[in-house]
């Protein structure tokens, strides 16, 4: 089975679980941690996929990263199946569906804006509601610094982007005196 | 007619015996004698008539037939030979005709090599102007090619460096102020776009 088709069955499971208990934003915020902490130590990742090691001892090892990022005791059941059938590998994927799936239960999108500095939270704040009254959708705003970018904001929803930073507008620049 | 004619000689030369044979007996028994004996004289006559007579009778057919036959082969050979001496005179007179025409013919051999020759050179001469044409062509073709390309480089490099200096210059001098003015800018400009340009 794609490994995509298999993280959104699991997602859509969670979703329904963490739905019934009331926690299905902080479980999504735990998965994503726990994805990026899986992703960065490699010594957590040989410890959880080593068959040599029992699955007792693996959880045990899982409950205590879970412990020590304060995760929703709803995660740590979540996770613990994931580990009983050996899917820790497409934990990212899982996280992603899962967010993906209570965003459009919850009726909204997640915005990516990234600026060359960060933003303060008026203007976060305004470029949410500007992002609103374009989609129609409550919108949730992940906001990242790129110093590449020189100046300007770049929003990104989905394969959608607007593009307002400097960067772009000398590559814009850079193509219409090529063009010539 | 040769069996006929050998036949016909056998028989002349029996009676050519029987005629001599008579006369030779008279001789043998009293041709001494100074008078002449007219009877044997009439006899010897009349045998000698009777000879040539037997003879034109026992001559008469194949001798006709073989001269006719041979006037028939002098006369084929007559005209086989008639024949042959006037396709000799035609040949003879051809070959005469031929060794007069030689000079004009070797002039009109070497006219028309002459010819033959400047045709071709200016055939060479029209393919290799074609094929300088083209490869005159072609090498302008490249050359405009390659100034094209050169320029279009030129362009790129030129670009490239201008937009590297304007970016250091960017990064020195741009302020805080420019950065928020600039992100107020994409905020008012986003609050413009109309809802369907987006597709979450």
């Amino acid at each position: 089975m794609p490994e995509g088709s298999l993280a959104r069955r699991y997602a859509k499971a969670f979703l329904e679980i963490t739905t019934r208990a009331g926690v299905v934003d902080p479980v999504g915020k735990d998965l994503l941690q726990l994805a990026e902490i899986f992703e960065q130590s490699r010594e957590l990742r040989v410890a959880l996929e080593n068959p040599a090691i029992d699955r007792a001892s693996r959880k045990a090892v899982l409950a205590e990263v879970l412990r020590r990022q304060g995760a929703n005791p709803e995660t740590r059941r979540l996770v613990e199946v994931l580990v009983d059938r050996d899917r820790l590998g497409v934990l990212r994927q899982i996280a992603q569906a899962y967010g993906s799936l209570a965003d459009e239960r919850a009726g909204r999108v997640r915005a990516e804006v990234i600026s060359a500095e960060r933003l303060d939270e008026a203007r976060l704040g305004q470029i949410q509601r500007a992002l609103e009254r374009v989609t129609g959708k409550r919108v949730v705003i992940e906001h990242g610094e790129d110093p590449a970018l020189l100046a300007g904001v770049v929003s990104r929803i989905g394969s959608w982007v607007y593009d307002g930073s400097l960067r772009s507008q000398m590559a814009q620049l850079r193509d219409t005196l090529l063009a010539e | 007619v040769k069996g006929d004619l050998g036949r016909s000689w056998s028989w002349a030369a029996a009676l050519f015996w029987g005629a001599l044979l008579p006369g030779a007996a008279w001789a043998a028994g009293g041709g001494h004698h100074e008078d002449v004996n007219w009877t044997e004289l009439g006899f010897a006559f009349f045998n000698f008539a009777v000879f040539v007579g037997g003879l034109v009778f026992l001559l008469r057919k194949p001798l006709r037939e073989f001269l006719s036959h041979r006037r028939a082969t002098l006369e084929e050979n007559i005209q086989e030979g008639a024949r042959l001496r006037t396709e000799a005179e035609a040949e003879l007179n051809e070959l005469k005709a031929r060794l007069s025409n030689l000079d004009r013919e070797r002039d009109e051999i070497f006219a028309r090599y002459r010819e033959e020759g400047e045709l071709e050179r200016a055939r060479i001469l029209k393919r290799a102007q074609e094929t300088a044409e083209a490869m005159r062509r072609e090498i302008r073709h490249r050359l405009e090619q390659e100034a094209r390309s050169l320029r279009r480089e030129l362009l790129k490099t030129a670009v490239d460096s201008a937009l590297r200096n304007a970016e250091e210059i960017l990064r020195a001098e741009l302020t805080a102020q420019d950065r928020v003015r600039l992100a107020d800018d994409y905020i008012e400009k986003l609050k413009t776009l109309s809802r369907p340009t987006v597709h979450s």
